[in-house]
């Protein structure tokens, strides 16, 4: 009977890790077609936190003026920023994502 | 011609709620000044901003690549001659737009000079310009550094043109004559002369030359002034380098040490007025990526504008860069143009006129479009 | 009907100056203007005689289209040597411009014309019809803008509008400027080849568009896009550049074809067939043939279209009578067209007709205003053409004076600088500006250096101006003043 309980609750919680990388993958896939909207390549739309995903937001936020000095963003903030994606800035964003802004770096 | 009336009877109460100021209606005078640098012939872009960090590059156009370009960022690089330029981008009073032009891929000197100035994507089919619409729905004075009144500031209910006579051995006569002049014509051409004598009271301090920078200084001194003109347009001339185009020295760069030039007595006369200018400079097509037989370029699509001036708020290069390999070419020659021009003109208006964006491409561009590109620039 | 003679003859000529004798029967004497043959003449010397023009500042299409390409040929030499300092080479360069330039003497026909010629009327006729056929100056196209008015435009002032479409189509420098050197049918073998060799060649609508849109027919007609695009094919194979035909020539000959001709011909109607677009056009509903023969059908169509009657016809009115000329005006000079075909003698004639019975005032083109002022008051203005101590024969550009090249330039109504294709405006307006009133001023004041016959008072008397105007002569205190006063007066500007 402890066998099977422990049978259950294992695949009860893989089932529960496996919905929870469900989420993770939408959010990012979600941010994989918004970028797809912008100059900004994400890649394939594969729902997986890649390099080229991550640089992709992070130069897109922060063109848009929405990063902080040094702040970047990982896989654990992709909740958030799809959020934002669709929020009120959302028209910003895109408006942003237009285009590329490449700074002078001379020093 | 849209004049305000026009405006006003279509939108109302519009007008009070985009926000910018309506003539007699509002204590706030509009501020910011527009100066048009308009590089006639063909700008050769790649050779202005060299894309050092792009491998075709040195591929497609060794011969015509600059030694020494100062270099901006890993992708981009300026010509050397463009010193006075180079320190505004280090002071995030100057930006580069690159692989840019109006939609005209036609190549032809009088139809892309139709187009640039009229703003309308048909050649001649309009006969005022994008500018002087501007001018008229913002109800500003502009200034045309050139005898005859370009296409761009037509349209525009105040301008008036600067350009000294190179008249031997003649003056104007006296004040009095030129009252009696005045005083057999009817009222509009008697305004003109009576605005003429009036000019000609000050010519005293004004310098008669009429290269490029001596108009310049005259656009400069002259926007300073409380009610100056908001607007300015000046040409420089001879762009067309078919052959012999030069690299570090030569024909182009020296135009470039003119434009470079050009923008610094703009700034020196501007003075504190540099403040709320943006100067943008305007070519009807780049040249040719590959060199040509004769060591110059052809007719192209894409090239640069170069912007300028204190309403800039951080300098940068704005490109979504098409790339330099054959496949990346326009019709396998030209550098393609990813960012539509009229939409870098729309944000320079709304900076220096206040205007509303939506406004501006479809009242002045007449096309609902054009994607805002004020963040970028302004922002 | 004529009314005072003096207005008359600035209303459609440059006036009588004061040696001039006013003819009595004013009727034939515009009948003799129209159709009678004349010399050009000019002034060897300021305040000399007025003289034959000489024979050796007339230069012949084909010695033109070589110097241009001489000048092209050599200043790519001299900009390519790697021993000359920069300036040497922009000394040589100004050398060779001395040594093939025309376009100077053509500037000084053309004011000896206005100022000295008894062909008044037709030297009227000969600007409007220029401005209309819009040749853009500059560079290699001024070494033939001389022999566009001249010998194509003047040259065919009495024949057929049909005739004259045909030669100012089929003209080099027309072909040069609206860019249709380098239009090339996309079907044809040089567009081919070039494919081939990774090269893009292509149509170039600009002549097309313009010959529909500005010299005959008018968008009025409503052709369509596709009617201009196929335009463009017939077109396609006509023209090369002012400054490299000649060479193209002997390239076409070397490649042993045939059709090609002579020379002598071929600058008149330079076509190459392997540029063109081969197949069958339609252009307004009718069907044309591949073939050089095509572009002749095509212009004869178009001048014989109604709407080129209509639209031409109300050009010539506004020219000569003023922007706020009537439908029924226009609609005298429109039968007449339609009656004779078009034939420029029968409309130039009714031309004259309306603009006599016309009330209206036209302000004059600056160039216009500016050679009445000079013949009118008599003054020795125009230098001559026999500068320094060149002899005739050796004359060279550098050493005549370019006062009256600048001045045209300097009044923005120049034939021999770069504008665009719908010419020089004919409205008040874009004459009206402190920069234009500033020139008239000083030009006027030039005028008077040179000892005009009138002053101001008498120009204002002959001239019937106002009581407003003449109080104003009549209160300036200087003659020089007076007489700057009197030409800068709306009696003077308009006529």
């Amino acid at each position: 009977m402890a066998k099977f309980i422990n049978i259950i609750l294992i695949v009860f919680i893989n089932t529960f890790s496996f919905a929870s990388s469900l989420n993770a993958d939408t959010n990012i896939l979600c941010l994989q077609k918004f970028l797809k909207k912008t100059v900004f390549e994400p890649g394939s739309l594969d729902g997986v936190w890649g390099d080229k995903t991550e640089s992709s937001i992070n130069s897109l936020l922060d063109q848009a003026g929405m990063l902080k000095p040094n702040q970047k963003i990982s896989e654990l903030d992709s909740q958030a920023v799809c959020n934002l994606l669709h929020s009120s800035k959302s028209h910003k964003l895109l408006e942003s994502g237009k285009f590329k802004v490449f700074r002078i770096e001379i020093d | 011609m849209l004049t305000r009336r026009h405006f006003l009877s279509g939108t109302g109460a519009g007008l009070f709620l985009s926000g910018y100021p309506v003539h007699g209606f509002t204590k706030n005078a509009i501020e910011g000044r527009i100066v048009v640098v308009l590089l006639e012939g063909g700008m050769d872009g790649l050779l202005a901003v060299p894309p050092i960090g792009d491998d075709n590059l040195f591929k497609q156009r060794r011969a015509l690549v600059a030694s020494n370009p100062l270099k901006l960022n890993p992708l981009f690089g300026v010509h050397p001659n463009f010193e006075k330029f180079s320190s505004m981008l280090l002071n995030d009073e100057a930006s580069i737009i690159h692989a840019t032009s109006f939609p005209y891929v036609g190549r032809s000197h009088f139809e892309g000079q139709n187009v640039l100035q009229g703003g309308m994507l048909e050649p001649f089919s309009i006969k005022t310009g994008w500018l002087g619409r501007a001018m008229d729905i913002a109800n500003i004075a502009g200034k045309a550094m050139s005898l005859e009144t370009p296409l761009i500031i037509r349209g525009a209910n105040d301008f008036d043109n600067f350009y000294p006579a190179r008249i031997k051995h003649s003056r104007l006569p006296s004040f009095e004559t030129l009252r009696l002049i005045q005083s057999t014509h009817a009222s509009k051409t008697a305004k003109v002369i009576e605005k003429l004598t009036k000019n000609s009271m000050k010519m005293g301090g004004v310098s008669q030359a009429r290269d490029p920078l001596s108009l310049a200084a005259e656009a400069g001194r002259a926007m300073r002034e409380k009610d100056g003109p908001r607007v300015a347009v000046i040409k420089i001339p001879q762009f067309d380098d078919h052959s012999e185009i030069g690299t570090d020295t030569g024909h182009h760069p020296e135009l470039f040490t003119l434009v470079d030039r050009t923008f610094g007595k703009l700034k020196s006369e501007l003075k504190e007025e540099w403040n709320n200018t943006i100067v943008l400079t305007m070519t009807e097509f780049g040249r040719t990526v590959k060199e040509n037989g004769s060591a110059g370029t052809d007719h192209g699509y894409g090239s640069v504008g170069l912007l300028a001036g204190g309403l800039i708020n951080r300098s940068s290069v704005v490109a979504n860069w098409p790339g330099l390999s054959n496949k990346d070419l326009y019709e396998k020659r030209d550098l393609y143009a990813t960012i539509d021009y009229r939409s870098i003109c729309a944000a320079c208006l709304e900076a220096a006129f206040g205007l509303d964006h939506d406004l501006i491409s479809d009242r002045v561009f007449l096309d609902k479009s054009i994607p805002r590109t004020y963040g970028h620039i302004f922002g | 009907m004529f009314g005072n003679k003096h207005k008359w003859a600035r209303k459609i000529g440059f006036g009588f100056g004061p040696n001039e004798l006013p003819p009595t029967d004013v009727e034939s004497w515009n009948n003799s203007q129209l159709t009678s043959n004349f010399k050009s003449v000019g002034v060897a010397k300021r305040s000399l005689d007025v003289g034959v023009w000489p024979e050796e500042y007339n230069f012949s299409f084909e010695d033109r289209l070589r110097r241009a390409g001489e000048y092209d040929q050599g200043k790519k030499e001299i900009e390519k040597s790697k021993k000359l300092t920069s300036v040497e080479k922009k000394k040589r360069v100004r050398t060779l411009r001395d040594q093939t330039d025309v376009a100077l003497f053509d500037v000084y026909k053309f004011w000896n014309s206005a100022i000295y010629g008894d062909d008044m009327v037709k030297q009227r006729l000969a600007h409007f019809w220029t401005n209309h056929f819009t040749i853009g100056g500059g560079g290699r196209r001024n070494y033939v803008i001389g022999d566009f008015i001249y010998r194509v435009i003047y040259g065919n002032l009495n024949s057929s509008f049909e005739q004259l479409l045909y030669k100012v189509t089929t003209h080099v420098g027309m072909l040069d400027y609206l860019d249709n050197a380098d239009s090339v049918g996309e079907r044809s073998e040089s567009a081919k080849w070039a494919r081939r060799n990774g090269k893009m060649q292509g149509l170039n609508d600009n002549l097309a568009r313009e010959l529909l849109e500005l010299h005959s027919v008018s968008p009025d007609r409503m052709y369509t896009e596709d009617d201009i695009r196929n335009s463009a094919k017939i077109l396609a194979g006509w023209g090369a550049n002012t400054d490299s035909v000649i060479r193209k020539f002997y390239r076409e000959q070397r490649r042993d074809n045939p059709a090609i001709g002579s020379l002598e011909k071929f600058i008149y109607e330079p076509y190459f067939k392997d540029r063109a677009e081969p197949g069958r056009k339609i252009v307004l509903d009718k069907k044309f043939h591949s073939g050089k023969k095509s572009l002749r059908q095509l212009t004869t169509m178009l001048a014989n279209d109604d709407f080129t009657a209509r639209h031409l016809s109300k050009k010539l009115a506004i020219h000569f009578i003023g922007e706020s000329v009537s439908e029924s005006e226009v609609d005298f000079i429109y039968n007449v067209w339609k009656d004779s075909k078009g034939n420029l003698d029968e409309v130039h004639k009714e031309v004259l007709n309306v603009t006599a019975r016309s009330k209206e005032r036209k302000f004059l083109w600056p160039s216009t205003w500016m050679f009445q002022a000079i013949r009118f008051s008599g003054s020795s203005f125009l230098p001559g053409f026999k500068g320094g101590n060149a002899s005739f024969a050796k004359a060279v550009p550098s050493k005549l004076n370019y006062e009256p090249k600048k001045i045209l330039e300097e009044l923005g109504n120049s034939f021999w600088e770069s504008r665009q294709p719908d010419g020089y405006s004919e409205k008040k307006d874009d004459w009206v500006s402190t920069e234009h009133f500033d020139r008239r001023i000083k030009v006027a004041s030039r005028i008077y250096s040179f000892q005009p016959d009138r002053q101001g008072e008498e120009i204002a008397t002959l001239l019937d101006f106002s009581d407003n105007t003449k109080m104003a002569i009549d209160k300036t205190s200087s003659m020089r003043d007076k007489f700057i006063v009197a030409l800068c007066s709306p009696d003077f500007m308009e006529v």
